[in-house]
């Protein structure tokens, strides 16, 4: 991946929200990212269809939080509500949009979220995901949502929380692989774009390795023009990288996913233990 | 013809002689008349006499009567400068403080009683003209009178926290306000660094984020407990858009209602059971929500309590320990304090607001940085009378005592197209500054300005400031307002103003009576002598010095006494309006100036009067040279019948002038009325027409007791086109009319005022000196010739101040001035004729005035019966 297919391709940025204030702050986030990059938005809101098939139960109720007692969920009130979400969120992307002169587009689906949102992601250049929504509520890490891109998205994805900030240093993995170096261009525009420091976790097994990867780095930094630090890793897993993450902050992190680690369950693991935004580079 | 030589003698009068032979008894002089120019001359002339003139019968009876001339030490009071015991005012010593004096002892002793009473509604009225220096008499007396009162208290308004439109009264210690105002500025200052030094700490923050930990972890306890149990049942969890609800789950998704159908009946109910047992748990559980929320918030705000005071303590008890022995200041900081902990959050934002728009450039409509400012204004002391620098109990003069100026107002900012208020806007009245002291105000300009005397009567009566929009109280505007707590009030007021609006509030506001029962009457002049002379001397030794004038010559600070005394038309009196004095002396200071000299002298004062009357004279001028031009016909000289010289005054503001009035008379057969056709034309007065009415009784009276007076008689102003008043013409009046009753013609050269009792008594009247002037002066133009002069009431020699050119006519015998007491008196003089005794039947003799004007009205009743009986007769017939 040259420094032309980085950043510079991400003309469409997905942000699925939920009208949960995680998913607020995090638009916020991803309208300043979208001007910076001169990118379009598309706000997604899926109404769940879990919902309408749970109205069809006679025995359904709705419990309000602050509500005295349930009452009976009907589909015509369910879908009443949706919409007015819905256009609530359209109203808040618009506005924030609005602000930053970032164009934008809304969007509503009816399906299963996790679904709905893989799908979209596919046609997006990034897909910004607020770490949990309602979930939160009961005690989770990570939303179903997020799991699901996490677990089965392709392509580039954000992940942050809601209290994360885009703040220095950024810090890239870098294994040594055709991935790696696309995910450290990237990492290097957005360094150079937002005048943040750069710092590399290079994933060095062997001895043997670690000087041709740390040629291979050094050329592809001041190919840059650009200057970077370099943490090197002991280990290349989960609380190796968590461990050199740490020491460096809570900006950034750009992960390359196709290390055997950096799959599925450990990589959930791995995000759910930074509090860091974390971007996943994937093949698509 | 005849020819006819006036023998010499002591007791002939040039006047008479003169006047006498050229009146119109005689149809013309056919030659060799010469007037005698002195007594004792003889007269020879040839004259053809009237026909029914018996003019040797005259001759011999009244040709030679004599009447009092006034000399001319009569007709002014000089002062002799010889006893004047110093060379200029500078070797005096100078008083300015009018008070002391002795000139006006009925207000020194009003105002020592008015001030001294402390009873509710003793407040003073000080009457009299303006310019006699009332404001300057009371400020100075009650200034000198209030130096060793005690020291009034600071008055301040502070926000009242529970209820903010009724701003608290803070009553302090005498310059206690503005120390309490600066110790709160500091506070104000000082509070937001340090609640942010506070709040902003890590200790603070770990404390808060602990609390909202407690209940998060609550929340998510009880979310956690029913996902645990609805997995337990099959059933998941879903957010809805206002809540949450419980769906049946199958191998990991939400069943369908088909799925569900195929489930057996007891699979069913039981999933049914459940759900309805995890919605009634969910609601337990979310009932238990606010309490826990309150619970949350309650230990917030109780850590911010601890927080604040923490902060502020050692600031607020600092102040406290300062003020310990006022409780109201001690409450007023308990508030602040309860406050301000009340509104830590606000506080702090307000810094960030104020950070953002001094980022911004973005001010507020009001013109002061909105966010921080505009919090902590209420902590602020708005200092409504500031008493540190008063030295005893204040006296103040409000010269513009308007609504607002005397109770106060509260004034609106705008903000933000609203107009909006708070306690730092009340703005003090007159009555705040005067309280404890007092208060001197201009009764006209109360009057007539928009609610004020409605504003004062109110304070005095309930003995508080309660300040009141007057345009709210109209409803002339609708907004939000204050009603600011009443000051309790102590004052002295004092109004001062003319004597007619004392009697008008006397005789038509009930209150007045009740709220100033002092009055203060200031005099118009004093007496002339020795000890007030002195007092006035000194006096105008201070005004030379207050308003930096050249030291006065004795001989200039001479002719001031004197112009003083004519002023008020008095021998024996000097005028205490001060004003016209002080003007007189800027004014001599000019002219000194001009003419070079270090001191004033007395030409210079004279200049300066000349001057002044200069300026102000032009339509006696006008009128003068009308005069002159024959187009306002006075004569004077000849003799006239049923004609005379009447004089009047008329005031242009301060210039009063006097001037001659012909005023004629024509008889005829009639039922015994005398028409004023001033008064039938409505151009005259009450006064003047009472004095009319008056030569009806007199006339009837005296020559016709016992028979019905049967003439009709006319007077008029002649060229008259304005209203006239008064009734100093009266006498004028009757002697015309005695005159034309009697056909006896009446000097022209003289002129006549006074006025006349029905008893023939000659009455003082006002304005002589201008009178006696306005007649000189144009006698003078025409040439004067001896025989001029002017009748007075003999009770008015005592005011003649007159001009020194008119003194000196006098003195050369070139004019005339004739005390004169009664009408027959009077009338000798104007026509030289007796005016004759009556007899024991009461018939005067035949060849006297009187016994002509007899004869002529029984005349007149003769014919009168004549003409009734024919009428009797033809109509019998």
């Amino acid at each position: 991946m040259t420094r032309d297919k980085a950043f510079a391709e991400l003309k469409r940025i997905l942000v699925p929200l939920d009208a949960s204030e995680h998913s607020l702050e995090v638009l916020k986030a991803a309208v300043e990212l979208a001007a910076a990059q001169g990118a379009e938005l598309e706000g997604l809101f899926v109404e769940d269809a879990d919902l309408f098939r749970l109205c069809e139960f006679p025995m359904a109720r709705e419990v309000s939080f602050w509500g005295v007692s349930g009452r009976s969920m009907e589909r015509s009130e369910t879908e009443r509500q949706l919409r007015i979400v819905a256009r609530r969120l359209q109203r808040a992307l618009e506005d924030m949009s609005r602000g930053h002169n970032v164009p934008c587009k809304f969007r509503v689906t009816r399906g299963g979220v996790p679904r709905e949102v893989l799908d979209a992601s596919k046609e997006a250049d990034l897909t910004i995901m607020g770490r949990i929504g309602w979930s939160r509520l009961c005690g989770q890490r990570m939303g179903s949502t997020t799991q699901a891109i996490v677990r089965q998205g392709r392509g580039l994805v954000l992940i942050m929380d809601k209290e994360a900030r885009f703040q220095p240093p950024l810090q890239v993995l870098f294994t040594g692989s055709r991935l790696s170096e696309a995910t450290l261009l990237l990492a290097l525009e957005l360094s150079r774009k937002k005048g943040f420091s750069l710092v590399i976790l290079m994933a060095a097994h062997a001895q043997e390795n670690r000087k041709d990867m740390q040629d291979r780095v050094q050329e592809i930094v001041s190919g840059q023009g650009a200057q970077a630090g370099v943490h090197l890793l002991r280990e290349l897993n989960p609380q190796g990288i968590r461990k050199a993450v740490a020491a460096h902050g809570t900006g950034p992190l750009f992960l390359p996913c196709e290390d055997p680690h950096l799959h599925g369950e450990s990589l959930q693991q791995l995000i759910n233990s930074l509090n860091n935004p974390v971007f996943l580079v994937r093949d698509r | 013809m005849s020819i006819i030589m006036l023998p010499a003698g002591p007791a002939v009068s040039g006047l008479r002689l003169s006047g006498y032979f050229t009146a119109e008894s005689f149809t013309g002089v056919l030659s060799g008349c010469r007037i005698p120019e002195y007594p004792g001359e003889a007269l020879i002339i040839k004259l053809k006499p009237a026909a029914d003139f018996n003019f040797m019968q005259v001759l011999n009876r009244g040709v030679f009567m004599d009447h009092r001339k006034l000399s001319p030490a009569e007709l002014y009071q000089g002062c002799d400068v010889l006893q004047l015991s110093f060379e200029t005012t500078d070797e005096l010593q100078a008083l300015h403080d009018l008070s002391q004096g002795v000139h006006q002892p009925r207000a020194v002793q009003a105002l020592k009683f008015g001030v001294g009473i402390r009873q509710h509604g003793y407040n003073i009225f000080a009457l009299g003209p303006s310019g006699m220096g009332k404001h300057t008499f009371a400020r100075q007396y009650l200034s000198r009178k209030l130096e060793d009162y005690p020291y009034p208290a600071d008055w301040c308004y502070v926000n009242n926290f529970e209820t903010p439109g009724r701003p608290r009264l803070l009553h302090l210690p005498r310059a206690w306000g503005n120390s309490l105002a600066q110790d709160m500025e500091k506070i104000i200052q000082e509070v937001p660094n340090a609640l942010k030094g506070a709040f902003e700490s890590e200790e603070y923050q770990n404390r808060v984020q602990a609390i909202q930990q407690e209940f998060k972890d609550y929340q998510q306890g009880v979310f956690e407990d029913l996902q645990e149990k609805a997995r337990q049942r099959n059933l998941s969890l879903l957010k809805t858009p206002s809540g949450l609800s419980f769906a049946p789950v199958q191998n990991g998704e939400i069943m369908s209602p088909e799925e569900f159908q195929k489930l057996d009946e007891d699979r069913r109910k039981q999933l049914e059971k459940d759900m309805e047992e995890m919605q009634k748990e969910s609601e337990r559980m979310f009932q238990r929500f606010p309490a826990w929320q309150r619970d949350m918030r309650q230990k917030l705000e109780e850590l911010n309590h601890e927080v604040a005071q923490y902060a502020l303590g050692p600031m607020i008890n600092e102040i406290r320990e300062k003020y310990q022995h006022n409780p109201d200041v001690s409450s007023f900081l308990d508030a602040v304090q309860e406050d301000i902990i009340k509104n830590v959050q606000t506080i702090l934002e307000g810094d960030k607001h104020q950070a953002q728009e001094q980022k911004q450039q973005h001010p507020t409509a009001m013109g002061q940085s909105g966010g921080r400012e505009q919090i902590m204004r209420k902590y602020r002391v708005n200092v409504l009378v500031d008493n540190s620098r008063t030295q005893g109990a204040p006296v103040i003069y409000e010269d513009n005592p308007t609504y607002a100026n005397l109770v106060g107002r509260v004034e609106h900012q705008s903000m933000m197209g609203a107009l909006i208020t708070d306690f730092n806007l009340v703005k003090q009245g007159a009555l705040h500054r005067a309280n404890g002291g007092a208060l001197i105000l201009d009764a006209y300009k109360v009057l007539t300005n928009p609610g004020a005397w409605d504003g004062l009567k109110r304070a005095l009566i309930s003995q508080q400031i309660k300040i009141e929009s007057l345009a709210e109280m109209f409803s002339l505007i609708s907004t939000i307002s204050l009603e600011p707590e009443p000051v309790p009030m102590d004052i002295k007021v004092i109004l001062v103003g003319s004597p007619l609006i004392y009697y008008l509030l006397n005789e038509f506001d009930p209150e007045f009576s009740k709220l100033f029962k002092v009055a203060a009457d200031f005099d118009t002049r004093m007496d002339w002598d020795g000890e007030h002379q002195e007092l006035f001397v000194r006096f105008m030794a201070g005004v030379a010095q207050q308003e930096k004038l050249k030291p006065f010559h004795k001989t200039g600070v001479s002719r001031l006494l004197e112009h003083s005394a004519r002023k008020v038309q008095d021998q024996k009196k000097l005028s205490t309006h001060i004003q016209g004095l002080t003007d007189l002396m800027r004014e001599a200071d000019y002219w000194a100036g001009e003419n070079g000299r270090e001191n004033v002298v007395e030409a210079d004062v004279e200049q300066a009067i000349n001057a002044s009357v200069f300026r102000s004279d032009l339509m006696r001028e006008h009128i003068q040279e009308a005069i002159q031009r024959d187009i306002m016909l006075i004569d004077t000289q000849g003799w006239q019948t049923g004609q005379i010289n009447g004089l009047s005054v008329m005031g242009l503001g301060d210039f009063m002038f006097g001037r001659p009035h012909r005023i004629t008379s024509r008889i005829r057969l009639g039922k015994g009325e005398v028409i004023d056709i001033e008064r039938e034309a409505k151009l005259s007065g009450p006064i003047h027409s009472k004095g009319v009415l008056i030569l009806s009784g007199f006339l009837g009276a005296r020559y016709a007791p016992d028979r019905p007076l049967s003439l009709s008689a006319s007077l008029v102003f002649e060229q008259s086109y304005s209203g006239i008043e008064g009734d100093s013409a009266s006498s004028a009046e009757l002697f015309c009319l005695l005159s034309a009753i009697s056909g006896v013609p009446i000097n022209q050269a003289l002129a006549v005022t006074g006025s006349v009792n029905q008893h023939g008594r000659i009455q003082a009247i006002g304005g002589v000196n201008e009178k006696i002037e306005g007649f000189f002066d144009i006698c003078r133009e025409r040439g004067l010739n001896r025989r001029q002069g002017v009748l007075i009431p003999e009770s008015n020699t005592a005011h003649l101040m007159l001009r020194r050119d008119v003194v000196q006519a006098v003195e050369t015998g070139e004019f005339n001035i004739y005390p004169v007491s009664s009408v027959d008196q009077g009338m000798e003089i104007l026509t030289g004729l007796p005016a004759g005794e009556p007899d024991e039947n009461g018939e005067y003799p035949g060849d006297s005035i009187n016994g002509l004007v007899q004869k002529r009205l029984r005349e007149l009743s003769d014919k009168r019966m004549q003409f009734a009986s024919g009428r009797e007769q033809g109509g019998e017939s």
